[in-house]
């Protein structure tokens, strides 16, 4: 069968690279028990929230204002204004989305609002067929602010205001004019500020702000027992999201080889930026690991001791692995048939699933975080 | 795609004169007093980090071990026949037959390309059909692939599960009735750890006629709770369907995990012990009765513990904590068990009095037990 191929493939590959990073020779792990204090992991908590998640989303929530800002003017100038402006927009709020795609907990995961925001991985073509739809009735009444918010969460998000923004490709024929895409757009653009301010918000005002929650764990905080609690959330915002990039921002779009590619498959593949969002998602999850400041989950790995070769090898293992990825010189769904690039992307992939496997074992064992034979795996 | 017309036809054809008998737990029961031996089963990694199913006594001396292409999941014990099919772990498309007196493997069944297995899988009282689980991935529906031990474990058609991301299922004693877990999650095999369908997902406990694949009865919790996936089942004494689930909502949420129910009564929540619910971290992995159908047990392990309760009382007895630990299988004693870890090792545990001692085996510790375990007396 062709995926047990494609996954046989991609074993031999990352066994290679696993060897490569000298990955298969025993590792010096202690199996002392609790080196790491219930103060080392709050230290590291609290300045990740603070210096990572909080400006992240803050980030965020100026992006997708000033989007919200960039349709409203779009409705204003109906028929004038091109659509660079849109475009731009755009790219800013899926820019800030993508340094935060990994941070899903707490107030993200309320209300749906992740998925709200960006429901992906779907087909496409799901999208393009809900947004001709809502184009179609063409009703006001479903598009105000509250009634939006409770609509289907494909046509919510970003991958709809995509699918609005390229519409001479995507609704080749189906374009209702330009009051229908702009007042869809604006309701669009209005529902992603709510949504990102309200994270905004929750994480670090109100009577209970999740920060607060994140950082004074105990029997009595529904999220939180212990400080090591929570770091788990932040080890598998970087485990998770390693394994997204792998199983569905790349292996289906390369295929086994470059007849078998699935360009169509690439996240954004209207803006064309597929690449650029991995890119990001990288560039967040080593600032995960490495902390913003000095202070991240790398910390830990250090203070446990256990294993000296892993915080070396983990920058080592970044480090390449984003330089490969910057080294793409085309979007993603050209490159996996481009005889220069597609080595490149498979090699990519190959560094994305080493990191992850590297992250499963010795980070999970060196910040002491239970990742079970049976605990990670939703089956 | 099978068309039902003729695989309604075929079933009825295959299962005439075929008579329902109850399997359980008389059975079980007569076959231990009968001096039978107990066996537990179950799928594992071994240190090498390959995939294996084992059979092992309850002081842990393997009695077999058969190498598998990829990682299992869990395993359907034929009634007649010291026979056991052990599926893929989801989204796999292999299932291995196995002869467990002679602890070798027999053959292998193949899901259809356009179908994969979910894991999970019962045989009719008589043995000789086999209802899997299924993926039809292109339509996005789930189904039951319906398989004929007699005639080389030929697929011969497939019923409909009534719902997306068919879990577990069982059979009720009355021989027709199957119980399917519906988790309400779609996924594709090409992104196998990908949930498609979080904000929209619709679980439920369907009752299944076998013979004709039609919707007996369905079992769904309040629409606030849409996001509890109803996965794993266990079988008690008359007919009392035990559901565990997890939960695919916001970590901080108070939600129950394990529900009781039976006929046409309503859905008994087990939810009464809130510190044990809440350590188990939104997430069950296998439920299982003991040998008298009376006393549940259902392990998390993300809470790394088992929790154990009087059914008929409808009242929590007693926890026992083991890190990592899944696999769960009812021990030969009433209210005994043997639990097993993705660590290693495996305990055995009294309910009653909330014990467990851990069982000596080298054969035991030197495994990574995969999520689930049974017992069968052969």
């Amino acid at each position: 069968m062709k995926e047990r191929t494609l996954i046989h493939v991609l074993l031999r590959q990352v066994f290679s690279l696993l060897l490569a990073f000298s990955l298969l020779l025993p590792a010096q792990v202690s199996l002392a028990e609790n080196a790491l204090s219930e103060e080392a992991y709050a230290e590291v908590n609290a300045a990740l929230a603070e210096s990572h998640v909080l400006p992240r989303y803050r980030n965020f929530a100026e992006a997708a204002a000033k989007f919200a800002e960039v349709t409203e003017d779009f409705c204003k100038a109906s028929g004038q204004s091109d659509d660079g402006a849109l475009q731009a927009g755009f790219d800013e709020v899926m820019d800030a989305w993508m340094g935060v795609q990994h941070l899903r907990f707490g107030p993200a995961e309320l209300f749906l609002r992740a998925y709200r925001i960006a429901f992906w991985p779907q087909a496409q073509g799901r999208f393009v067929e809900l947004v001709g739809d809502l184009l179609s009735q063409n009703d006001p009444a479903r598009l105000t602010e509250e009634s939006f918010g409770t609509a289907g969460v494909a046509v919510q998000g970003l991958p709809a205001a995509e699918v609005l923004i390229y519409s001479e490709a995507a609704l080749d024929g189906q374009r209702q004019g330009e009051v229908g895409r702009c007042n869809l757009l604006r309701a669009i653009g209005r529902n992603l500020s709510v949504i990102a301010s309200d994270i905004r918000r929750d994480w670090e005002e109100g009577a209970e702000p999740f920060l607060a929650t994140l950082k004074q764990p105990g029997p009595d905080n529904p999220y939180f027992a212990t400080h090591q609690d929570a770091t788990l959330v932040f080890f598998k915002s970087l485990h998770d999201q390693l394994q997204l990039i792998a199983d569905a921002k790349l292996k289906p779009v390369v295929g086994v080889s470059a007849e078998t590619a699935e360009p169509k498959l690439v996240e954004t593949p209207l803006a064309k930026r597929a690449l650029r969002n991995i890119l990001l998602n990288l560039e967040a999850l080593q600032a995960l690991y490495h902390g913003e400041d000095g202070s991240g989950l790398s910390q830990l790995v250090a203070a446990s001791g256990s294993d000296a070769d892993l915080d070396p090898l983990m920058r080592k293992a970044f480090d390449q692995t984003l330089a490969n990825a910057r080294s793409i010189d085309q979007p993603l769904a050209e490159a996996v048939a481009d005889p220069a690039n597609r080595p490149k992307v498979e090699k990519l992939l190959t560094q994305v699933l080493a990191l992850k496997q590297i992250v499963k074992t010795r980070v999970a064992q060196a910040l002491e975080v239970s990742v079970g034979f049976n605990a990670l795996d939703g089956d | 795609m099978p068309s039902m017309e003729i695989d309604r036809r075929t079933l009825l054809a295959l299962l005439a004169g075929g008579a329902a008998w109850p399997l359980w737990p008389a059975r079980l029961r007569a076959a231990a007093q009968q001096g039978h031996k107990r066996l537990y089963l179950s799928a594992r990694a071994a240190e090498d980090g390959s995939f294996r199913i084992s059979g092992f006594s309850e002081t842990g001396a393997p009695a077999f071990d058969l190498a598998l292409p990829g990682r299992g999941h869990s395993l359907a014990v034929r009634p007649s026949g010291g026979e056991a099919v052990f599926f893929a772990r989801r989204p796999g498309a292999f299932a291995k037959v196995v002869d467990l007196r002679g602890g070798k493997l027999l053959r292998e069944i193949a899901a259809p390309e356009d179908r994969h297995f979910y894991g999970h899988g019962v045989f009719s009282a008589g043995g000789r059909m086999l209802y899997a689980p299924e993926n039809d991935f292109a339509a996005g529906r789930g189904v039951l692939g319906v398989y004929d031990a007699t005639a080389g474990y030929a697929r011969v058609g497939e019923l409909p599960s009534h719902g997306a991301g068919p879990h577990d299922v069982k059979l009720l004693s009355d021989g027709t009735t199957l119980a399917v877990a519906n988790g309400g999650i779609q996924t594709r095999p090409d992104l196998p750890r990908v949930k498609l369908n979080v904000p929209t997902m619709a679980p439920s406990l369907a009752y299944i006629d076998r013979r004709d694949g039609s919707l007996l009865q369905e079992v769904k919790l309040a629409p606030e709770l849409h996001q509890l996936s109803i996965r794993h089942l266990a079988l008690g004494a008359e007919d009392r369907v035990a559901v565990a689930m997890q939960y695919e909502g916001p970590k901080g949420d108070t939600v129950p995990l394990v529900f009781t129910h039976r006929g046409r009564e309503q859905a008994q929540i087990l939810d009464d012990m809130p510190s044990v619910t809440k350590a188990m971290d939104h997430y069950c992995g296998s439920t299982v009765f003991d040998v008298e159908g009376r006393v549940l047990a259902v392990s998390s392990p993300r809470g790394g513990l088992v929790a154990f309760w009087d059914v008929s009382a409808g009242k929590f007895l007693s926890k026992i904590e083991f890190p990592d630990v899944c696999g769960i299988a009812p021990a030969g004693k009433p209210g005994s068990f043997i639990a097993s870890s993705g660590r290693g090792g495996a305990l055995e545990v009294d309910a009653r009095r909330g014990s467990s001692r851990r069982i000596v085996s080298d054969f035991l510790e030197s495994a990574r037990w995969d999520n689930h375990m049974a017992a069968v007396e052969i």
